[in-house]
């Protein structure tokens, strides 16, 4: 057999897989990357002894973040070992954001009517939102968490839970005023 | 045998037995509802104790923190959201138990350990307290920066999944603790200008959002209710008669408790999560941790509950307060005109052995009120999630706006919810991000003062023997990691 003949064995390429980089865990470490990056050049304004930790503690992380973006682009047993890690959640999309939206405006709601509506407001929504049947049911367990909660906080341990604009209107013109 | 000649009659009068029961009662509700804490009742009743004899003020007081510490881990197994940050690690075991139905048996580990904690941590306040003084006021700067090395070492360590995910979560929470007024030289650092962020991103908001709202987003997604059996399987006695088989978990928790409480500044909520985290590592079987395994809630729990015993060593014999809540006792001595030191044991011997006494009788009646309340609390992982979900939304902002009272608390928790919530998809640890949350002003204010020590040299952490073995055991710790599992695959590869 001609030894000029025989072709090479073919060798194993190592091809990077980019598509890695799209990956949840992938895009947590680019944003530490940010985050890291900006708090070295925010930093730089501070007197050195202010800066010493955080920029040590920065640049470690920019080393680590590219550390884990190389192996994943580069080894796909270590971007498989990462997939493997990950918590699955169950459930729709819908219910995802309903849980991501009621805290928000439960906050407004506090903000605005003050936490005792509010408080009455989000156990009466929220169960009917999420399939709990019988309004009659959801307003006395509504109004029951909203006394249990003031006899708790307000009363024994003396929190002052907000009022709201509404509530500290309504304080200033009927109660303070008079 | 003066605990039992001097201690015990004294406290068995009308005042004192009712400062027992009514301290434990109102421990344990406060420990169990996030948004309150021991501390926070024992700075309410504070006052009320300037008028009591000091022994009554001093049991009291003594007896809502160890029952604060025992209600403490109710919330954290049943709802992932803990009481008190002390017990924020019996929820990485203890939440999964309450999801395979087995809350009850949760608890009554819970229940059990934490009796084990304090009683253990108390034989070792009144045995152990000259020796562990003199060995811990040994500590300077150095060996503190060691040691808060060594506890995020063995956090990352043992954190499941990869370890650069587990590291990279510790530079976060350092990173997050870096906003504020720097603690060494008092200049603002990341406050853009921002008066709320000048007091710092407090602690509270964040882990009562990565805990709570990323768990009430899991939650409303998976639907039905916490158990997903629907029923509760066993019950409080057989966790507690379970827990006899994790006898050596708990003794390293008793341990860890025990010394790192009388180390001022480590706090229960450090000493809680390293507890959980040696457990872990030196477990058989340390990939069933987090997964429901009764060890990972017996070992916290034992060390939080043995670390607020301890915590007295430092204070009643130097007056260096540990924590905030041997803070307060010092303060009741101080009102009744009785200094820390060696005099307080020796021409008190009344007040100390009755105080000691107490601790025991404290002990055992938070675990019968434990027992108690245990049944109606465990309830609650068959309730409907529709039900159970705004209510824990409900609680955990109010726990975040309690500790200030301030609006921004809520958006931070919410932030840290969210956060959390995606942190966890993508399988990054969050006990990491606590922990260095914890450490990482402990840690910079120790590196600096080491660095000031040193005459602007590193060189003292290679000139103290303690910081230098501590260092050296966490460059071990990292190896093994790192080249265990590969000469393992080896010597299976040659059998």
């Amino acid at each position: 057999m001609d030894p000029q003949s025989q072709t090479p064995p073919p060798t194993e390429v190592r091809t990077a897989n980019w598509a890695v980089l799209r990956h949840p865990s992938a895009v947590v470490a680019e944003c530490l990357a940010v985050l890291f990056a900006l708090v070295i050049v925010i930093g730089r304004q501070y007197p050195p002894d202010a800066r010493l930790f955080p920029t040590v503690v920065s640049v470690l992380g920019l080393f680590l973040c590219a550390v884990f973006l190389a192996a994943s682009v580069l080894n796909p047993t270590y971007a498989r070992k990462n997939i493997d890690d990950m918590e699955e959640a169950a459930g729709d999309i819908m219910h995802f954001w309903i849980a991501c939206v009621s805290p928000p405006l439960y906050s407004i709601g506090i903000y605005v009517i003050g936490f005792h509506a509010a408080t009455f407001i989000a156990m009466l929504v929220m169960p009917a939102v999420l399939g709990y049947p019988g309004w009659l049911r959801r307003a006395g367990i509504a109004f029951a968490v909203v006394l249990a909660l003031h006899l708790v906080f307000v009363v024994a341990v003396d929190i002052d839970l907000p009022s709201g604009l509404l509530g500290n209107y309504v304080l200033t013109t009927f109660v303070y005023d008079k | 045998m003066d605990i039992i000649n001097i201690g015990i009659p004294a406290i068995f009068t009308v005042n004192n037995v009712l400062a027992i029961v009514l301290g434990c009662c109102i421990g344990l509700w406060a420990g169990a509802l996030p948004g309150l804490s021991g501390l926070t009742a024992q700075a309410m009743l504070l006052p009320l104790t300037f008028s009591m004899e000091p022994l009554t003020a001093l049991i009291l007081l003594t007896s809502i923190h160890t029952a604060a510490e025992f209600g403490g881990s109710i919330s954290s197994i049943l709802m992932n959201v803990p009481g008190e940050a002390s017990a924020a690690a019996a929820a990485y075991d203890g939440y999964p138990m309450a999801r395979q139905g087995k809350a009850g048996i949760a608890l009554g580990v819970s229940s059990a350990a934490s009796l084990f904690g304090a009683i253990g941590g108390a034989i070792i306040l009144i045995t152990a307290a000259k020796p562990i003084l003199s060995v811990v006021i040994t500590f300077g700067p150095v060996e503190y920066f060691a040691l808060g090395v060594f506890g995020i070492t063995i956090v990352s360590a043992v954190s499941s999944g990869l370890m650069v995910k587990g590291f990279l979560m510790i530079l976060l929470g350092f990173t997050i603790g870096f906003v504020g007024v720097d603690a060494v030289i008092g200049v603002p650092r990341y406050t853009f200008d921002n008066v709320y962020l000048q007091a710092g991103i407090s602690f509270v908001p964040v882990v009562t959002g990565i805990f709570g709202i990323s768990e009430l987003i899991f939650m409303v997604q998976r639907g039905k209710s916490v158990s997903e059996t629907g029923k509760l399987t066993g019950s409080l006695w057989d966790g507690v008669k379970s827990s006899i088989r994790y006898w050596s978990v708990m003794l390293k928790g008793l341990a860890v408790g025990s010394i790192l409480g009388s180390m001022p500044g480590i706090g229960t909520t450090a000493t809680n999560f390293l507890a959980y985290s040696i457990a872990q590592r030196t477990s058989r079987h340390p990939e069933t941790f987090g997964k429901g395994n009764p060890e990972g809630v017996a070992a916290p729990e034992v060390a939080n509950n043995a670390c607020i015993h301890t915590a007295m060593i430092p204070a009643f014999t130097m007056g260096i307060p540990a924590g905030a809540s041997s803070a307060l006792l010092i303060v009741v001595l101080t009102i009744h005109g009785l200094r820390p030191g060696q005099m307080l044991f020796t021409s008190n011997p009344v007040l100390i052995n009755g105080l000691f006494a107490a601790l025991f009788v404290a002990s055992i009646v938070s675990f019968l009120l434990m027992t108690v309340f245990i049944r109606i609390f465990a309830r609650l992982t068959i309730l409907p999630i529709p039900l159970l979900a705004p209510v824990l939304m409900i609680l955990t902002l109010v726990a975040a706006y309690s500790e200030k009272q301030s609006m921004l608390d809520l958006f931070i928790a919410m932030a840290a919810g969210v956060i959390g919530y995606f942190l966890r998809r993508a399988g990054f640890p969050l006990v990491n991000l606590v922990m260095a949350l914890i450490l990482g002003k402990l840690m910079e204010v120790a590196l600096v003062q080491a660095r000031m020590m040193g005459g602007g040299s590193y060189s003292l952490f290679l000139e103290r023997p303690g910081a230098v073995l501590v260092l050296v055991a966490c460059v071990l710790v990292i190896a093994t990691s790192i080249l265990g599992p590969q000469i393992r695959r080896l010597l299976a590869k040659r059998t």
